[in-house]
């Protein structure tokens, strides 16, 4: 087990524009507790708004947690600040969606990788240009583009300088948020095989988070279904899209593998107590109490 | 194939559109031609700023001949005579029992360039006991074109130095306030309000009161830059703060979050340089408005005071109808005033013009 | 067999004042009988949506038509003068765009906007457009009808915009809707919603459909007939259910990959 989340909670209160009463809170995660084995790939998928993206800011602490534990590798990384956040940080990366505002325009692609690699105290700028040139590589990316600029790429391959600087810090535990979601359909298949041969190769665990469960199933171990803040099922990729349990997971998958929708618009009912719950082999579905 | 060198910033694409331009050369040229002035006062002026004679108090800008009774000759001038006319009005003539050639090189005023070095040629002049007064004297006979730049020194430097220390507070400010938001937000943009509300010439010309009297030209000047910076800051930082709110949240800045880089370093490289087309341009217009300012200050007597030039007070020696009619020639540090401002407006516009799409985030035009 | 809807001969697009550089449309054939929904797939740069754009005569100045013939009911569209155009764009072939926030102009009611399509393309008065206009959103499936025709876009949902922008070029009734990437900035779910949103449009109004996709899931889901575009060029075509099932070139096996199915 690499990640473990207990009751991860984020509320945003809505506010009024004067006086700063709070009217209402949106919830955007409500409760989340989840287990991600080292090696594996976890998607999470879920329509806009389900809180999927919330989610993976909290457990890269961009934003501050409400209740609940972030545990990584064994260390709390909940109250963690300061030095040992940053050295803990150096484990968990995260690929942004859109590859063209993932990269500073004002940086050399030479600036970009040395500034992830800033902390690296161990070794030198030699040594530092040497492993740069072996991320390229690895990331299918020659060595001269070390000193332009990212305008001059095109998305697929500015996705694949992302990759290249989130590994650069050699991360246990990487985060896709939609990494592939703005890149040409074609392009699609090449990251997500560039991803599975680093996977392979580095022994990364992904975190990967999409709408789209067409893409999903082609990558994934085992796929949660998030929605309004909450994940109501979870289970290794075949079982969940052969046996779904959960109303909203038939309609999720009727819908994309089917472009089929039932007219009526379901509501399903989640409280704040409702809590995911294992049936049987690894699967798990959210239980109202 | 292109060379395989190191390809171009969308900025220096833009700088080197904007040379293209023929108006941007001008007036680069021109700027540059006046600063080159101010820093060599020195030895291209004639005489020492102080220096004076009152023999030739208001002489007009003499002419320099080239020919002499109709022989073509190496250039010259005469003496100037003063007499009075029937209306008791200053008249000067031409002496032409005095001829004084001109001369490059010519020994003078002695002077130390740049408080470093002793010298005592200077570009050009005539030898004594002839003056050369090529854009006229002032009331009291002193050269008005060496007086014009030793002025620029002040007047062109003021707006820079100033501007700079602006520049440093505004952007810092702006850019702290708008990344962190909330209350330290909420503090600084009070602050700044502060300094907006105050009409800028009475904070100018109350904080001028509150310094002391006695001080040395030197002294009174960087008073008046820091003055100047006190107000101009304010209005730059209220604009970067909202840059800088909305350029927090691109996705490079989570990035460098998720580095664990820290925020100062976060500001200074990934947020406030991209705020940099906007604040060049800013400074580049408000160069002028403080050239003004300074030419305000000195010309009510309260900024550089007689005997150091500045265009301002060399201006205030045209307040009054009667030497304007007579002297027109006192007028010139105006029109050089008004040429810089001019200038570096046509620059400001050139500069935002080119640097306009690279605000909004896309390509350079070229 | 009657005469096709659409016919495009021998259609040509280049960069204008670059004659002998790379076609971003390379001499494309294709037609569309009445009742059918073509979809045009290709990946981004493949000139799918360029094509879209010359058959309402639409391309950007910086494009050019050097070479082919749009019939459309067998008129030459290319030789359309603007009166004509003008009177076809909106009111005999409608366009469904991408984005359907740009689609609508923010300064005005969605109401507003759709009744301006009315007011060109038909004769009808001021109630009877009002009436058309919500009859028309119930049509496409928003809810409320009378609330959003005062409603702007920036009030609205993605999804709802993107019927609203569909009730304004059903309005006038067009032969024809040709529909760039509708469902691409869309959520699953309001992805299925607007396919078979589609259908029903399809069954209800008669209309013939061109579909500019990367999606061959939409392909699958919708289309009658497809043709698979690389680099301006067609690579393959014909009955949707034929290719997908038995692929030829390698790039229609590429998207087949690409998209899931």
């Amino acid at each position: 087990m690499i990640l473990e989340l207990q009751n991860v909670r984020k509320y945003f209160p809505i506010k009024t524009e004067v006086f700063k009463r709070t009217l209402d809170t949106v919830k955007a995660v409500n409760g989340i507790d989840l287990t991600i084995f080292r090696g594996e790939t976890l998607s999470l998928v879920g329509e806009s708004g389900c809180g999927k993206t919330t989610l993976a800011r909290l457990i890269v602490k961009l934003l501050p947690i409400d209740a609940g534990r972030i545990i990584f590798d064994g260390k709390d990384l909940t109250d963690l600040s300061g030095r040992k956040l940053r050295t803990a940080r150096q484990q968990i990366q995260m690929v942004f969606q859109d590859p063209f505002n993932s990269l500073d325009p004002r940086f050399t692609i030479k600036r970009v990788m040395l500034e992830a690699m800033v902390f690296d105290k161990k070794i030198n700028l030699q040594q530092k240009e040497g492993r740069i040139f072996e991320l390229f590589a690895m990331v299918g990316l020659p060595e001269n583009i070390f000193n332009r600029f990212p305008h001059e790429f095109s998305g697929g391959e500015r996705q694949r300088i992302a990759i290249a600087r989130a590994l650069a810090t050699n991360p246990k535990f990487l985060i896709l948020d939609e990494a592939v979601s703005s890149l040409d359909v074609l392009i699609q298949d090449q990251i997500l095989d560039l991803m599975k041969d680093l996977q392979n190769k580095l022994g990364l665990t992904y975190l990967f988070i999409s709408h789209n469960l067409r893409v999903v199933r082609k990558i994934s171990t085992r796929i949660a279904v998030m929605l309004q803040g909450k994940i109501i099922e979870l289970a290794e990729t075949q079982e969940l899209l052969n046996n779904p349990i959960h109303a909203y997971t038939k309609e999720l998958l009727s819908a994309a593998m089917e472009y089929k929708v039932s007219d009526q618009t379901q509501n399903h009912f989640l409280n704040d107590h409702s809590k995911l719950t294992h049936i049987a082999n690894g699967h798990h579905v959210i239980h109202s109490f | 194939m292109k060379k395989n060198k190191k390809p171009l910033t969308p900025f220096q694409i833009a700088m080197g559109n904007l040379w293209q331009k023929p108006a941007v050369r001008i007036c680069l040229s021109v700027l540059i031609l006046f600063y080159f002035g101010a820093l060599f006062a020195d030895i291209l002026s004639p005489y020492r700023f102080d220096n004076e004679d009152r023999n030739y108090s208001y002489c007009p800008p003499m002419k320099i001949h080239m020919v002499d009774e109709g022989k073509p000759s190496r250039p010259f001038v005469y003496g100037m005579l003063l007499t009075f006319d029937e209306f008791h009005k200053r008249v000067y003539v031409e002496d032409k029992s005095q001829k004084y050639p001109l001369k490059l090189f010519v020994e003078g005023d002695t002077y130390k360039f740049l408080e470093v070095v002793k010298g005592n040629r200077h570009a050009f002049g005539v030898g004594l006991p002839g003056r050369l007064h090529i854009w006229g004297a002032d009331s009291r006979g002193r050269d008005l074109f060496s007086r014009i730049l030793y002025g620029a020194r002040v007047s062109l430097t003021i707006g820079i130095v100033g501007v700079a220390i602006s520049f440093f507070i505004g952007l810092l400010i702006g850019g702290i306030a708008g990344y962190y938001g909330g209350w330290v937000d909420g503090v600084l943009m009070r602050v700044c309000e502060m300094f907006m509300m105050i009409p800028g010439f009475y904070l100018m010309l109350a904080l001028r009161a509150a310094v002391p009297a006695n001080l040395s030209s030197l002294q009174v000047y960087f008073f008046i830059v820091i003055i100047f910076s006190f107000i101009g800051w304010a209005s730059l930082a209220r604009v970067i703060r909202g840059m800088s709110l909305s350029l927090k949240e691109r996705d490079y800045v989570l990035v460098a979050k998720t580095i664990g880089i820290s925020d100062m370093r976060i500001i200074l490289t990934h947020i406030l340089p991209h705020t940099f087309s906007y604040s060049i341009v800013a400074i580049m217009l408000s160069i002028p408005g403080y050239i003004l300012g300074e030419s305000a200050l000195s010309l009510l007597g309260l900024g550089i005071q007689d005997p150091f030039a500045s265009w301002g007070n060399l201006l205030s020696e045209a307040m009054s109808i009667v030497q304007i009619q007579f002297a027109p020639w006192i007028l010139i540090p105006g029109l050089l005033i008004f040429t810089a401002v001019i200038c570096f407006n046509i620059l400001g516009d050139a500069l935002r013009d080119e640097l306009d799409p690279l605000l909004k985030g896309e390509r350079p035009s070229s | 067999m009657s005469r096709p809807l659409l016919d495009i001969q021998d259609l040509t697009i280049k960069l204008r004042g670059q004659q002998d550089e790379r076609c971003i449309v390379d001499h494309i054939n294709f037609s569309l009988q009445t009742l059918e929904t073509l979809a045009l797939v290709g990946a981004s740069g493949s000139g799918k949506t360029t094509i879209g754009l010359s058959i309402l005569q639409l391309l950007s100045p910086a494009m050019q038509m050097t070479n082919g013939k749009i019939y459309f009911q067998n008129e030459n569209i290319v030789e359309f003068g603007r009166e004509q155009l003008v009177k076809l764009r909106g009111g005999q072939i409608g366009m469904i765009f991408q984005d359907p926030l740009s689609a609508f102009n923010p300064l005005f009611t969605i109401g507003f906007q759709i009744e301006e399509s009315l007011k060109y393309h038909t004769a009808l008065n001021r109630k009877q457009r009002q009436e058309k206009i919500l009859e028309l959103l119930d049509i496409v499936g928003i809810g409320d009808p009378k609330r959003i025709v005062r409603q702007y876009p920036h009030q609205l949902s993605g999804g709802m915009r993107q019927r609203a922008m569909i009730a304004q070029v059903i309005s006038t009734q067009p032969k024809l809707i040709i529909a760039d990437e509708p469902t691409s900035s869309l959520d699953v779910t309001l992805q299925a919603k607007m396919i078979g949103l589609f259908k029903k449009l399809k069954k209800e109004f008669q209309l013939s459909m061109i579909l500019i996709v990367h999606d061959f899931g939409v392909v699958k889901a919708m289309a009658d007939s497809v043709v698979v575009l690389s680099q301006g060029q067609m690579v393959e075509n014909g009955k949707a259910q034929d290719v997908l099932n038995n692929p030829d070139h390698s790039t229609t096996k590429k998207l087949i990959q690409a998209a899931g199915i």
